[in-house]
């Protein structure tokens, strides 16, 4: 692939597909934009092969990628819903925003649907460093070891940060519950 | 749901919701629509933000030298106008047309 071979390129993306859509699809949390997103993950994993030093698995590498596209992917819609906010505001675009509020993960079990919906919505609310410690391990049930080797951390901060994603997780949805 | 027993067990049934989560499979055609994508791309080449601002100083840079140029050329061109007016006080003077003597 480094080459620019096809068939490599090719089985690179049959190999990892899945893994790659899955985790988009965690962050951004739209089946539509996780296939957008995960086009671009690929073309970028095309385009920067010459950068990948071999000092990490591939897919340790694919995976950075796949969180960065990911993120990349919510900064720019979040900006695009201030932007619309703010024309809506001043009466330019009447047009409704295209938001979906609650997630319904096919993957989920049929009888935890609405909590798993009401999951995402508070893990949407992490810091971004919690938000992909979590999403990694239950997303992808990925071990404590991996997670720190994809976001580049000690195992040890690893733990801390999914203790604080789930202690925040805790709070917000105890407040939720509490509302009700 | 006011019960503190009851919102902690939602809380913990909503924390496990995740658990035995089923992976998505991926659309089929992915690689088709990578590459047709990435052809589609290359067919479009976009200008890059630096290449339109290297052609646009080279512009400039070509708008300031002729300018130079040009003032340069018409500096050192006004001596021969200065000359051609001496020409004409010259065949003044042979022809005696600037004469202020009246021979009448």
């Amino acid at each position: 692939m480094l080459k620019g071979d096809e068939i490599a390129f090719k089985t690179v993306v049959d190999t990892y597909k899945k893994m790659v859509y899955n985790t988009v699809l965690g962050f951004v949390q739209n089946l539509h934009d996780a296939e957008d997103v995960t086009q671009d993950v690929f073309i970028k994993v095309y385009e920067n092969i010459g950068r990948f030093k071999q000092q990490s698995k591939l897919s340790t590498w694919i995976y950075r990628i796949s969180i960065t596209q990911a993120t990349d992917f919510l900064r720019y819609k979040n900006r695009k819903k201030r932007a619309g906010f703010l024309s809506s505001l001043f009466g330019d675009n009447n047009e409704p925003l295209n938001e979906p509020v609650d997630f319904a993960h096919p993957g989920v079990l049929a009888e935890n649907k609405e909590q798993a919906a009401i999951l995402f919505s508070a893990i949407n609310k992490l810091p971004q460093n919690q938000k992909t410690a979590f999403i990694l391990q239950k997303v992808q049930d990925l071990s404590q070891q991996k997670i720190a080797g994809i976001m580049e951390l000690k195992e040890g901060a690893v733990e801390s940060l999914l203790m604080r994603a789930k202690a925040n997780l805790k709070k917000s949805l105890t407040t939720y519950y509490s509302s009700l | 749901m006011k019960n503190n027993q009851d919102i902690e067990k939602a809380v913990q049934q909503t924390l496990d919701s995740l658990d035995n989560l089923q992976q998505l499979e991926a659309n089929e055609f992915l690689y088709a629509k990578i590459r047709q994508r990435m052809d589609n791309t290359a067919k479009v080449v976009p200008m890059n933000y630096n290449r339109v601002m290297l052609r646009l100083a080279a512009v400039l840079v070509l708008f300031i030298g002729i300018n130079g140029l040009s003032f340069y050329v018409l500096k050192h061109s006004s001596a021969p106008a200065t000359q051609t007016t001496s020409g004409a006080n010259a065949f003044a003077d042979a022809y005696n047309l600037n004469s202020n003597t009246d021979s009448y």
